[in-house]
């Protein structure tokens, strides 16, 4: 074997181990490393009781509520499979609107999630007025990232 | 074919060779490329049509994408370059990989610069903190500042371009950590818009060919600013040879 | 040239830190989105322009080390 083989096979064996550890190592926090809780998990009771935490999903159409006088707003997140009552006080990102999604930070009393926090969080795609007219109301929702209800809830 | 291919490769990793020649290509790779971004830029940030839901804010995509790319583009030549280097004891590469690292830097800021500021106008929030996309960002930072850091605190250069590659090697795991991020788990950023699955998430042309074509511009103006550091981290590597010695009595031009 | 460069660089500069000034003091965005749009674009011209300065100081610093070096080794013999 020359040389240079051999120090081929060492970087070889170490970026292979290197990437395997990673690997684990990622996969025993993936946990931790998720930003927010899906709506189905929160239904389903798998959600840290005892401190803040994130939710994430779709605002539900139609479920937007602002309270006349006060900066009290109320709405249905969704992951298209369960939903979740959310309230907030203060005032919102203005890409926060029905049908698109959001990331909220708070803790759940009762059935309700109490945000102390709302951010817009943008989908991958992008449409121009023109693409928009060219599709029908339904497509159009579609690729604007308001997709097709899911299964019943299961909780 | 193959004959006059050995020759090339062998022709451009000759230091002398490669010092000579590499003009005409960082002639021939910043002319497109600026050409290229110019047309993206004024065609992406005046001609191109609004996004139905972000409206103009959308236009930050044009410097925001570019940026993010090559960051980890610069980071995978490093790495790979180091490795090279590594193997075959080629001085070429390791004065390739050198090179990559302050430019890799920059661009690795502005993206992490510019995606704050879209951030700040689409999300609410300039900074998140847990959000897995814009932690491994963040990490490539560090291990960009790590790289120069660690060669920076080596003085000879022989030892400062092996350790450095090991360095640079090591940390290449934070590539896929990057690009999976938003796919593994949950976050505030979204996922990849023109390699996403089942087709891209930008179909109108007018969007799409500006961004296409600073994505390009930017990768050609890199390949040009990597060639440019290249040739003076090959003269330092090469700072005690004849050739370098008879280049500086000749002064033919500038070095 | 140089100082033409140096003047239209600090220009650069100043104009994006109003820029970021202005969008924070935005807090919740409502106002014009080309606030956001042009501190981009100014910032990014700014950084690449930098490096470009950068790697051919750099540059010239070297060959002139180099020179210097050669240069007395010459005289020596």
């Amino acid at each position: 074997m020359k040389a240079r083989h051999q120090r081929l096979l060492a970087v070889g064996l170490v970026v292979a181990g290197l990437a395997i550890a990673s690997a684990l190592t990622l996969r025993m926090f993936s946990e931790n490393m998720m930003f927010f809780v899906e709506i189905t998990d929160v239904r389903a009771g798998n959600y840290p009781a005892d401190r803040n935490f994130r939710i994430g999903g779709l605002i539900e159409e139609g479920s937007m509520h602002r309270e006349e006088g006060s900066l009290d707003i109320s709405f249905v997140v969704t992951d298209l499979t369960c939903d979740v009552e959310l309230v907030y006080t203060g005032v919102l990102p203005d890409m926060v609107v029905e049908g698109k999604g959001i990331v909220a930070h708070g803790r759940m009393d009762g059935d309700v999630f109490v945000a102390d926090e709302v951010l817009a969080k943008h989908d991958e795609n992008y449409v121009s007025p023109e693409i928009a007219e060219t599709m029908t109301q339904h497509a159009e929702s579609v690729a604007a990232g308001a997709a097709e209800r899911g299964p019943e809830c299961p909780h | 074919m193959w004959t006059f291919l050995k020759k090339l490769y062998h022709q451009l990793a000759s230091p002398p060779h490669f010092y000579r020649l590499s003009p005409t290509f960082i002639l021939w790779l910043a002319v497109p490329g600026y050409l290229l971004i110019l047309y993206g830029t004024i065609a992406g940030l005046v001609y191109a049509p609004v996004d139905i839901v972000q409206g103009e804010r959308f236009r930050m995509i044009y410097v925001h994408v570019p940026a993010a790319y090559l960051s980890m583009m610069a980071y995978m030549i490093m790495a790979i370059a180091g490795g090279i280097g590594l193997i075959w004891r080629l001085k070429l590469a390791h004065a390739v990989a050198a090179s990559a690292a302050p430019i890799g830097m920059a661009f690795t800021f502005l993206a992490l610069a510019t995606g704050s500021i879209w951030g700040a106008s689409t999300w609410g929030t300039w900074w998140e903190w847990a959000d897995p996309r814009l932690m491994s960002e963040l990490v490539l930072l560090f291990l960009f500042i790590g790289y120069m850091a660690l060669r920076g605190a080596i003085d000879d250069t022989t030892r400062a371009d092996k350790a450095s590659a090991v360095l640079a090697m090591v940390g290449a795991v934070n590539i896929p950590i990057i690009h999976y991020s938003v796919e593994w788990w949950t976050s505030l950023h979204q996922g990849s818009t023109l390699l996403k699955e089942g087709g891209s998430g930008m179909q109108d042309t007018a969007q799409l060919y500006p961004l296409l074509a600073v994505i390009f511009g930017f990768t050609f103006a890199f390949g040009a600013m990597l060639l440019r550091r290249a040739r003076t981290e090959v003269l330092i590597r090469e700072r005690r040879t004849r050739w370098v010695k008879e280049l500086v009595l000749s002064n033919e031009g500038d070095l | 040239m140089n100082k033409a460069i140096l003047v239209g660089f600090i220009a650069g500069i100043a104009f994006f830190v109003r820029q970021i000034v202005k969008a924070i003091y935005l807090e919740v965005p409502t106002e014009s989105p080309w606030t956001y749009i042009s501190a981009c674009v100014i910032l990014t011209a700014l950084v690449v322009a930098f490096i470009e300065w950068h790697a051919r100081r750099h540059h010239r610093n070297i060959c002139r080390d180099i020179e210097v070096r050669v240069k007395a080794v010459e005289e020596r013999l």
